[in-house]
């Protein structure tokens, strides 16, 4: 019969002394005194920057060259948030980063309107490719037209591998489509939900297209069958902005930081790191500021 | 100093999911010799004896310990003086020293002290030797009484055992009888739940009888003694100060058990089958539901149930002498 | 194929930097939250198993309901709390470690909770009585009761670890994979994966199995050598 009641917490002056011998309590003692030991650690002088930016800069590797410089010499440590330039651009809004870094005009232009960011900058650009299997079943290869070679994906009914996930990206894709004047449906159509590099190789292992990226491309080139098949049209001009999330909505933002931040990649030094910055040998950002 | 009113309860209830389970009008328990709760299972027992060493409040009703009432605020006070040994007690796992040393180290006693009361309660439950011995894989009945050790230990005045002796064989259930009667003897004070009538008698200085959680008459005399004569006819019982004829056997005996029903008083000798005559002055008389309880002290006091009508032919009234006499055959020899 | 496995052996082998710090850093919040979420939910488990009391069906039906639920979900719910434009956005504990450990800590509590008590609901209820009649106060009775069943707990909390270091919802949405800082196994994984990079990830999830060997296997024969 269960029926007595006793409190767990109640603190008693004495624990029992055969409580010494048990390997178990003294490990749980040790590991908490490490976990607690660690979590009282982190502290460092000036306040972090939270940098909430697009998987194709942090997948290219560029923010690698691009961070660390401006660590060096600003002291500012950066904490890189690297998501879809949607989710990017919600993490700006609800004011958990500090700045943001991401290719998607319309949509930038929207958040600074609607007073959540300031000081929006040109920062650089590349471009998007069609990417496609050799056979080209749909013969697109060498259009110099983005929107037509949807158009004809379409109607042969290719695979076609679509982010699906809200990054700057795939909004550039359904601004594609839209132009296009189609809704793009079927079992030829597949919104993977995935970063660049993931739905690269899915459309390399289903024989598809895809739209990507160079940079994320060219940094895979060696590992897939798929290659550009599409280059070189206006539409698939790639601009990335930076923009400060404006303090006034948000009195914890980093304000200062942001900006320094901002400064740095729009000054000369900052352009050049980015300018130089190679993968596999090839440039793949070119700065808008300093040309 | 022992006390005969060591716990008195009165109107004393406990409720389990809205029943009853326990509803005892008045009661007296001593902290010497051995009290037997005899009772079926599902009598209430192994509660009541939670109550009475404090693992568990009362719903209702007077507790008291040494004149005392036992409320929230000194319960841990009965819980010292009181000691529960569950049926199937629970053995730490490690040593048998490890077991019997919880308690003490509980109490904040040096090493020295801890040690001498060890070798002490391993020599009383006799498990001299045992120290050592990883508990959790010794018998039932030696757990049993690594139980009591660990009960001792705390050296309460009274020890509360759970039917100690419930699914054992006759060896090891001898064994708890010799730790029990050793106890006692030392003048440890010990109360013991059972529902085996025969091991309640050979054990108890005095039964409480338990049913559907309510005081139930004993209904029998229980007198404590053995055997100290045998001829071809009878057993003769020797008690403090009378002697019993009782059926012949061979048995090693320490109680004599007479219902109430099988004793006949009357006032002058009566010369029949009953072999045991004895005179002797009636000490009390009460009224039970439909009969009389009444009470005649021959040097020890013996009980008989008589109706009213009896009472008046003979004449019965407190004072007056009597005969008290039974068949040797009515007596059981435990 | 295999050159993947060799790079990843390499990876281990050399004693890559990183490799290593992310281990470290699973490691750690793993650790941590178990501790924590242990101090609460061994506790709670005990209170279930040794009292019978009104809505306590309830709880532990809550609490198993719980033990499914999404490691995203939990993410997600503790995002919009820990948002600076959510309820608790004032602390500034989004993308810290503190976040994570915090995430982890009520993603285990309900595992520890529950194997505790189910484990305890088993063992006999003549243990609390004992101790209480021994002399023992609730502290005591509790470390005791801790003690006895201490193969039956360990495994409850290395369960709760298991969740935990092995989960990838809350460590991403409330520690963002920042680099250095709050990247973990999983997140890496997952990061590396989705770039087509299976070296690291491969390697990552090796150090991963290690490590939940070596946790489980050490404090099992530890309980083992003890009795």
């Amino acid at each position: 019969m269960k029926v007595s009641f006793y409190y767990p917490f109640r603190i008693y002056s004495f624990i029992p002394h055969g409580m010494k011998k048990n390997l178990t309590i003294l490990l749980l003692i040790v590991i908490s005194a490490a976990g607690f030991g660690y979590a009282g650690g982190q502290r460092e002088q000036k306040p972090r920057l939270r940098l909430a930016t697009t998987t194709s800069t942090e997948n290219s590797g560029l923010l690698g060259s691009l961070i660390p410089a401006f660590e060096a010499k600003t002291g500012i440590k950066v904490d890189v948030i690297a998501v879809g330039t949607g989710k990017a651009i919600t993490l700006g809004e609800n004011g958990d980063v500090d700045v943001i870094m991401v290719h998607a005009r319309g949509r930038e232009d929207r958040f600074v309107k609607e007073g959540y960011g300031v000081n929006r900058r040109n920062l650089m650009h590349n471009d998007f490719v069609i990417l496609g299997p050799k056979n080209d079943p749909a013969g697109i290869k060498g259009l110099t037209s983005a929107v037509e070679a949807l158009r004809k994906i379409s109607t042969s009914k290719s695979n076609f591998i679509s982010r699906g996930d809200d990054s700057g990206t795939n909004i550039k894709e359904n601004h594609l489509w839209k132009e296009a004047g189609i809704v793009p449906s079927g079992k030829w159509y597949k919104e993977a939900g995935q970063g660049m590099g993931a739905v690269i190789i899915m459309a390399n292992d289903l024989k598809g297209y895809t739209l990507s990226d160079r940079g994320t491309y060219l940094s895979m080139k060696d590992k897939i069958d798929i290659g550009i098949l599409v280059e070189g049209d206006p539409e698939l001009y790639n601009p990335y902005g930076v923009i400060a999330v404006n303090p006034t909505r948000h009195k914890h933002i980093n304000y200062e930081g942001a900006m320094t931040f901002i400064t740095y990649i729009t000054s000369k030094e900052g352009q050049d790191v980015i300018r130089n910055y190679r993968k596999n040998g090839k440039q793949l950002f070119y700065p808008d500021v300093f040309k | 100093m022992k006390h005969e009113a060591f716990l008195f309860l009165n109107n004393l209830t406990f409720s389990y999911e809205e029943e009853e389970v326990i509803s005892l009008k008045n009661l007296t328990l001593s902290d010497s010799g051995i009290t037997v709760l005899l009772g079926p299972n599902g009598s209430g027992k192994t509660t009541l004896l939670k109550i009475l060493s404090g693992l568990l409040k009362p719903s209702g009703g007077i507790l008291m310990l040494y004149g005392k009432p036992v409320e929230n605020g000194t319960r841990n006070i009965l819980r010292r003086k009181s000691i529960f040994v569950h049926q199937n007690p629970y053995i730490f796992s490690g040593s048998v020293k490890h077991n019997i040393d919880y308690g003490l180290k509980l109490k904040k006693l040096s090493g020295d002290n801890r040690n001498r009361i060890i070798l002490k309660v391993l020599n009383e439950t006799g498990l001299s030797g045992f120290q050592h011995r990883n508990a959790v894989r010794l018998s039932g009945g030696e757990k049993q009484r690594i139980a009591m050790a660990r009960a001792l230990a705390m050296e309460p005045d009274i020890l509360m055992l759970d039917e100690p002796a419930a699914h054992m064989d006759s060896d090891s259930r001898k064994a708890v009888e010799n730790t029990l009667e050793r106890l006692s003897g030392e003048g440890k004070g010990l109360i013991v739940s059972t529902h085996n009538l025969a091991f309640a008698c050979r054990i108890a200085d005095r039964i409480v009888r338990l049913e559907r959680g309510r005081l139930a008459e004993t209904k029998v005399n229980l007198f404590k003694g053995m055997v100290s004569e045998r001829d071809d006819y009878f057993c003769y019982f020797k008690t403090e100060r009378i002697t019993i004829l009782c059926p012949p056997d061979r048995g090693n005996y320490i109680s004599a058990v007479l219902p109430y029903d099988d004793v006949i008083l009357s006032s002058e000798g009566i010369n029949a089958s009953t072999q045991n005559q004895l005179r002797g002055k009636v000490s009390g008389i009460r009224k039970t539901s439909n009969l009389f309880l009444v009470t005649v002290n021959c040097g020890i006091p013996i009980k008989a149930l008589v109706t009213e009508k009896s009472i008046e032919t003979i004449g019965i009234v407190p004072g007056r002498e009597l005969f008290v006499s039974f068949k040797a055959s009515a007596v059981k020899l435990y | 194929m295999n050159n993947v496995f060799i790079h990843a052996a390499g990876l281990i082998l050399s004693g890559n930097r990183e490799v290593y710090f992310i281990a470290f850093t699973s490691l750690k919040f793993a650790v941590s939250s178990t501790t924590i979420s242990t101090a609460f939910a061994v506790p709670l488990g005990i209170v279930l198993s040794f009292n019978s009391f009104t809505g306590k069906r309830f709880i532990v039906i809550i609490l198993n309901s719980l033990m499914a639920l999404p490691t995203v979900v939990i993410g997600l719910l503790l995002y919009s709390l820990l948002s600076r434009s959510g309820p608790l956005g004032n602390f500034r504990l989004l993308f810290t470690p503190m976040a994570v450990i915090i995430g982890q800590s009520i993603l285990s509590f309900p595992i520890i909770t529950s194997f505790v008590y189910s484990a305890l609901a088993k063992t006999d209820a003549e243990l609390p009585e004992t101790l209480e009649t021994l002399g023992a106060g609730a502290l005591e009775k509790n470390l005791m009761i801790i003690r006895e069943s201490r193969a039956a707990v360990l495994s409850a909390i290395l369960s709760g670890f298991g969740r935990v270091i092995g989960e990838v919802g809350v460590s991403m949405m409330l520690g963002g994979n920042i680099r250095w800082y709050t990247r973990t196994i999983t997140t890496t994984i997952a990061l590396e994966t989705s770039k087509g990079e299976f070296e690291l990830a491969l390697a990552l999830g090796l150090i991963l199995i290690i490590i939940s060997f070596v946790v489980n296997f050490s404090l099992h024969m530890g309980i083992r050598n003890e009795t």
